[in-house]
């Protein structure tokens, strides 16, 4: 009895994050520092003010969601930012992201390799409440 | 993993048709597993799946009546289209038959229109019955571009502050005791386990079996009817008043009798965390974090640096020269104005009894005990206090339920065995492939983000308020979820304020009868006929149903498919030991006339629209599709084709839709580590609500320079008893307190329609009643089946006939569940059955909570017998 709670679950591992799909796969072997063309389709109310779709962008070929991000901001501004990242720059939870048809939850991993052309989705989800 | 197909091969060797089929139910959002008997054709029987985990093989009679719903002879099969243009209450919209060809053009056109204009003016309501529709519907709101969902009234009633505390604090839709191991349970306002709610026939089993075992059931709430009826001990309380009560057990436990849980304090929460005179965390200047007071080097440290047993949770502090309090010692000093005596005067509850159960549940959490399950040992804390729809449904939702969740925070009894527990916060996924998990972890200042949630707007970190531009205005006040505005009278000047660019225009409904489900008929009708354009999918023709333009007919859930009837996990899973348990749900009959499954019919329409590519990535991130299963391009997928995506994606190519078919679930065992989750992750949830300062200051800035006062006493870090309306009103004769109750029988308001429901309502002496407290009545002349009228404090009235019982709080009125129907077409058998106690709720500001929109759900009425004095 009187046992502190959290002596009791030291150093336990089971919620240690296994191997993502991008982390999995080998690493290019470039340094990274060329630029590639990425093919990025927005989809649902982002693309609500686009003349066509998909839209090309250059980012570095080890890229990560973030650059991407940026990327597009400096070139559809303020309105599209602030509808996919937070005042501190994060990406909102309900903006969906996946790269070569796998999610890309965290924003900053490199999630693509390689000279090999990517393709980018994003969509914004929407609210579903109740019940 | 079980295997039906022996009892699901449809042939018998006579070639006769008979065979039990497993799917879901959708008679509420409890959606447990079924088996449907068909024979030659013919639905004949439904029960629950024993072979799954979601009712164990128990149905309730909602469910049992499913075969009345769908053999409904008043089953829209036809799509309508209206002649009179002329929209009201009273208006009879003259309906008339046309193919779906012509409504699917018709409905196209105004969609193409409003989606080139401006994707916001689409407005789509979906009912929370069939649970699973948040999928098919929120994917075509994401494709069209639109913010504007809602589950309408079933989600405005119960989910602003109970979904947004069990999320914040619990990482779940809900919360309910860990029944296997729970010895003291605390309900307020809550029937889970007793028919009803999320898990329902699943929780039904097994808080008889705690009872059976000996937990102690103490149910707070005005009125003894389902949970307590079956309790320990009733606690009739005055209306509304669920959190004062709260504070002062919380106080008693705190202060008067010491008792708390310091290590769980110190490490789970951010009770050690120091907070300033500006009543914000003390910050370190180089990494940004609170700090903590670390006795053991006796200074200021950020809270990562400290050893959690070393935080300090009293005393005062002056690091670089701020006079700071730990959080726990402010919400110590807080809690001692709530005093018994205090409470008793808000609640009715006696002080001597507030103390009472105080000492009895902090003493039955065994502080500092533990326990082994599973050859895992884990802290044992077997006391939980819940809380629902009664204690939430108040314009003081938030701190009513932070009050009631303060009581598990204090004694450590959150997410360990025994405790309130979310349902299944956390899992490590489907063994053979890895898919499915889902787990919380922490923010910058280590507070607990929710592992999975069913919307954008997360729990936690709460969102920035921006310059609104969502109808019901959540961008702005971001702790709400559904609002009210979406349908009050003053949208519209809020609106002008706020300069939105656009107006709502089109309203596709999916199975809402807002008309009565939110409030007031005439003012949810005045919001109703603004709308150019409304379009509703349903399987009877209801009091909404006559502001449509076109009526389109839905197949029953039991003509339906669907892969994912009961996930989320944290949804309608049970929690506690097990087995994790994936069932689908699969037709048991064919469709009818010209009906069509609305999952179809959303996908036709996304195609004539030109957004299948849109539609297609909605899907694709909604249900995390990854390759091979992805759906491709604009490619029109049929919804089975979906489905049976979705099942191999998560489960492997073996386990497509037929398997599923044949199988009628998959489950999985559970981990100790998977439900006594808190143990193992390192997160902490709030016990003082440091960002409700700087919520306040960002909203107030947005509004009130446009005219829209901002309550600050909402807006408090620590929570405190903020009265209802009703607890304000003076007027003479105005002196008792009205609300609903669900009652088990029905499901939202189209339950009263089905025969055998409505039967067992007839016999059931309060269903279709005004439950009064005897004494009560008598001291007033009322006597047993009086017809009254319940007018409230703006002359909106109801009739009903009085039943007198002593089984309710001496000033409540308890009116059971949504009834009271009045449409002369489609629903005949619930037309003038029960009262319409909606109609009683003013629907504006000021009966809307200012931080997270919740309406106030109870109202204070004078009672006439309907033909003069009595």
């Amino acid at each position: 009895m009187n046992v502190r709670w959290d002596s009791v679950v030291v150093n336990s591992r089971f919620w240690a994050e296994p191997p993502s799909p991008a982390a999995a796969r080998p690493p290019s072997c470039k340094e990274g520092t060329e630029q590639i063309s990425v093919k990025v389709w927005l989809f649902g109310g982002l693309a609500s003010s686009l003349d066509e779709r998909p839209v090309e962008v250059k980012v570095l070929e080890r890229f990560s969601v973030s650059d991407v991000i940026a990327e597009l901001g400096r070139r559809y501004g303020d309105e599209f930012l602030d509808r996919v990242v937070g005042p501190d720059g994060r990406k909102f939870k309900h903006c969906r992201v996946f790269v070569d048809g796998f999610p890309a939850d965290n924003v900053d991993a490199q999630v693509h390799t390689g000279s090999s052309p990517a393709l980018v989705e994003m969509i914004l989800v929407t609210a579903i409440e109740g019940g | 993993m079980n295997d039906m197909s022996a009892n699901t091969a449809l042939k018998s060797e006579q070639g006769k048709d008979d065979a039990w089929v497993p799917s879901s139910c959708a008679i509420c959002y409890g959606n447990c597993s079924i088996v449907g008997h068909r024979v030659d054709g013919v639905l004949v029987k439904i029960e629950g799946n024993p072979e799954s985990v979601i009712g164990k093989g128990r149905l309730c009679g909602k469910g049992v009546s499913g075969i009345m719903t769908t053999y409904d002879p008043n089953r829209l099969t036809v799509p309508l289209r209206r002649t009179n243009p002329k929209k009201g209450l009273d208006e009879d919209p003259g309906w008339k038959e046309i193919s779906w060809d012509e409504a699917l053009d018709e409905i196209a056109s105004h969609l193409r229109r409003i989606h080139k204009e401006d994707p916001r003016k689409l407005v789509m309501h979906r009912t929370t019955t069939i649970t699973s529709s948040r999928t098919p519907m929120g994917s075509f709101a994401a494709a069209f571009g639109t913010p504007h969902i809602s589950a309408a009234g079933g989600g405005l009633h119960c989910g602003n502050g109970a979904h947004q505390l069990s999320g914040m604090m619990h990482s779940s839709w809900s919360v309910v005791p860990d029944f296997e191991y729970c010895n003291y349970s605390i309900f307020f306002g809550a029937s889970k386990g007793h028919a009803a709610g999320h898990a329902s026939c699943s929780n039904m089993g097994l808080a008889a079996d705690a009872r059976t075992r000996g937990m102690r059931m103490v149910v707070v709430d005005p009125m003894c009817n389902f949970a307590a009826a079956k309790a320990t001990e009733w606690v009739p309380l005055r209306v509304g008043t669920d959190g004062a009560l709260a504070l002062a057990l919380c106080n008693v436990m705190v202060n008067e009798l010491g008792i708390f849980d310091g290590p769980y304090l110190q490490a789970k929460t951010n009770a050690p965390y120091l907070i300033g005179p500006d009543k914000r965390y003390v910050r370190d200047a180089a990494s940004g974090k609170p700090m903590v007071w670390d006795t053991r080097a006796n200074a200021a440290r950020p809270y990562t640096d400290a050893v959690a047993a070393d935080m300090a949770l009293e005393g005062e502090f002056e690091p670089s020269g701020v006079h700071c309090k730990p959080g726990f010692a402010l919400l110590r000093e807080h809690l001692k104005k709530c005093t018994p005596e205090w409470a008793e005067g808000i609640s009715t509850v006696p002080a001597a009894n507030i103390r009472r159960i105080a000492g009895e549940f902090a003493r039955e959490a065994k502080i500092g005990s533990t326990i082994v399950v599973d050859g895992v040992t884990l802290p044992y804390r077997p006391v939980a206090a819940i809380a629902f729809r009664g204690s939430q449904g108040h314009i003081n939702s938030m701190y009513n339920l932070f009050a009631i969740d303060l009581l598990n925070q204090l004694v450590g009894a959150a997410d360990v065995v025994g405790s309130c527990l979310g349902f299944n916060p956390a899992c490590h996924g489907f063994p053979e492939t890895g898919r499915l998990r889902y787990v919380p972890h922490p923010d910058a200042d280590g507070l607990m983000i929710a592992g999975m949630w069913m919307s954008y707007h997360y729990p936690y970190p709460i969102p920035e308020p921006k310059v609104p531009r969502r109808i019901g205005l959540q961008d702005l006040y971001t702790l709400g979820m559904i609002s009210p505005f979406d349908h009050c009278d003053e949208g519209e000047a809020l609106w002008k304020k706020f300069e939105f660019p656009y107006r709502p225009e089109v309203l596709l409904n999916f199975g809402c009868n807002v008309v009565m489900s939110i409030a007031n008929k005439e003012t949810v009708a005045r919001s109703l006929a603004k709308y150019k354009f409304i379009v509703s999918i349903d399987i009877l023709l209801n009091e909404t149903s006559v502001f449509c333009d076109i009526i389109l007919p839905d197949a029953s859930y039991l003509q339906q498919t669907d892969s994912r009837p009961n996930f989320p996990f944290m949804f309608n899973l049970p929690a506690g030991m097990g087995e994790w348990c994936w069932p689908i749900r699969q037709p048991v009959l064919p469709l009818e006339g010209k009906q069509r499954r609305f999952q179809d019919v959303l996908i036709e329409l996304a195609d004539r629209v030109g957004i299948c590519a849109d539609y297609n990535a909605a899907y694709n991130a909604q249900m995390r599709l990854e390759p091979p299963y992805r759906l491709e391009g604009d490619t029109k997928y049929a919804f089975d084709e979906i489905c049976d995506r979705e099942l191999k994606n998560n489960f492997g190519a073996e386990r497509g839709l037929e398997w599923f078919k044949k199988h009628g679930v998959i489950k999985w065992p559970k981990k100790p580590e998977e439900v006594y989750w808190r143990a193992f992750v390192d997160v902490r949830v709030p016990v003082y609500w440091e960002f409700m300062t700087p919520l306040l200051e960002k909203t107030v800035a947005i509004a009130e320079p446009r005219g829209v006062k901002i309550h600050r006493e909402f807006f408090e870090p620590l929570p405190d008893f903020l009265p209802c309306p009703s607890h304000t009103c003076k007027k003479e004769g105005f002196d008792f307190f009205a609300f609903y109750y669900r009652d088990t029988i029905h499901a939202n308001s189209f339950t009263t329609e089905n025969p055998w429901l409505d039967e067992a309502s007839q016999l059931d002496p309060l269903s279709y009643a005004i439950a009064i407290n005897e004494d009560s009545a008598r001291k007033r002349g009322l006597s047993e089946g009086q017809q009254v009228w319940l007018e409230n404090e703006g002359g909106r009235k109801v009739k009903g006939r009085l039943r007198l019982t002593q089984a309710i709080h001496p000033e409540g009125l308890g009116v059971g569940g949504c009834a009271g129907h009045w449409a002369s077409k489609g629903m005949p058998i619930a037309k003038g059955k029960g009262v319409f106690f909606n109609d009683l709720l003013e629907l504006d500001a000021a009966h809307s909570s200012p931080v997270n929109l919740n309406l106030d759900l109870c109202a204070k009425v004078k009672v006439t017998p309907v033909g003069g004095v009595q």
